[in-house]
């Protein structure tokens, strides 16, 4: 799902929330958001922007490491645990 | 053909924005503006704000756009464009412009258009009880003076509120401002002028249930003609404001007595919602070329 980002069939915010629940941190500029997944071993950060519908879409996804000098994970990695901890 | 410089930030929400790049939101506006540009003989190129070698990089001017991590380090962006300026490179808006809009207090200064606020050094229990009574308000909202972003906001209750609510209030100088209840129904306008010409308006109408109307995801964005008298409202407030802003977005809420409240004015780097109202583009990039007389 969340490879799709910056697509037109990118996953809208409501479908990335209902998959992977509540972000830890969801931050807001102009018409788009910024929200934040914080797991175990990696963190995700997804930027979403506003379509012409309105439509909150997926436009970037990036992992990092929860621990300093972590190499990041890759984004299979990290989407796979932020699943488990599910919506 | 005129160059401008169109200043972004090295990261947007800790993900690094690479040369050339602006954040994804913005992708829509800046692609707009830089066709507009081409149309008008200015070429824009997107540049960091903190660049030091900027101002000998032959720009015509610099013009404030996604400079979005510049709360992380407020007093190096004043410094930096301070020295663009110094260094003969136009900034628009100038830094002058940039503190004066920097902290809310320059609401004080709007005469009655402006939301009425109480103002306080710190936002503790004391303060906040004798806010309700000054306001003679139902409910209030507490803001920082100096943020964006609905960050460190709380609505309060009257009679129905207790210290431990103030947690997530503002931990520096506060401001406290009765909670407007259209805000749920009417929702918030934005006015746009470039070149104290008026460009175009967005309504930000909440989803039922929610009251903050600047957030993505549970608002709608309309492009959609102001009320005459939220127009009025703005330009009264506009007329108090620095008289040279290139740029500005004036933000109004219909008050519980049917007049029109400016809640805040952003002359440093306002979304512009150029995907919404494609049109404020050219005259946006119009205003900017009527100053470098292009």
């Amino acid at each position: 799902m969340l490879a799709a980002a910056g697509r037109a069939n990118a996953p809208v915010q409501q479908e990335v929330e209902r998959s992977l629940g509540r972000p830890d941190v969801v931050r807001r500029d102009g018409a788009g958001a910024a929200l934040t997944y914080r797991m175990e071993t990696c963190a995700l950060l997804l930027l979403f922007a506003a379509d012409a519908r309105n439509e909150m879409r997926l436009a970037e996804a990036h992992p990092s490491a929860r621990r300093a000098g972590e190499a990041a994970p890759s984004l299979d990695q990290c989407a796979a645990e932020a699943a488990t901890r599910g919506g | 053909m005129a160059r401008v410089a169109y200043l972004t930030g090295r990261s947007y929400r800790g993900a690094p924005t690479p040369p050339g790049d602006v954040p994804p939101l913005e992708r829509v506006s800046r692609d707009l503006i830089f066709a507009a540009g081409r149309e008008h003989g200015v070429e824009f190129e997107v540049a960091y704000w903190d660049d030091a070698q900027l101002a000998v990089r032959g720009f015509d001017a610099a013009v404030i756009r996604t400079c979005w991590d510049y709360h992380e380090r407020p007093e190096h962006f004043l410094a930096s464009l301070d020295a663009f300026e110094r260094a003969g490179l136009a900034v628009f808006n100038r830094s002058e412009v940039v503190r004066w809009n920097f902290r809310k207090t320059y609401l004080q200064q709007l005469g009655p258009s402006a939301i009425e606020t109480v103002w306080a050094e710190k936002a503790d229990a004391h303060t906040v009880a004798k806010a309700f009574d000054a306001l003679e308000a139902a409910e209030v909202v507490v803001k920082p003076q100096v943020g964006a972003g609905s960050r460190e906001t709380v609505r309060l209750q009257r009679n129905a509120w207790s210290e431990s609510d103030l947690i997530g209030a503002p931990r520096a100088a506060a401001m406290i401002q009765p909670y407007l209840r259209s805000i749920e129904t009417e929702g918030e306008r934005s006015l746009f002028w470039f070149g104290g010409a008026f460009s175009h308006a967005i309504r930000k109408v909440p989803h039922a249930g929610d009251w903050l109307a600047n957030m993505p995801g549970r608002t709608a964005f309309l492009a959609e003609p102001a009320p005459p008298a939220a127009m009025a409202a703005a330009e009264a407030a506009r007329e108090r404001a620095p008289g040279d802003l290139l740029y500005v977005r004036i933000d109004l809420v219909l008050g519980d007595d049917g007049a029109w409240r400016v809640i805040e004015i952003e002359a440093i780097e306002p979304y512009l919602f150029l995907d919404f109202a494609p049109e404020g583009a050219g005259r946006f990039v119009g205003a900017i070329a009527r100053v470098l007389g292009v």
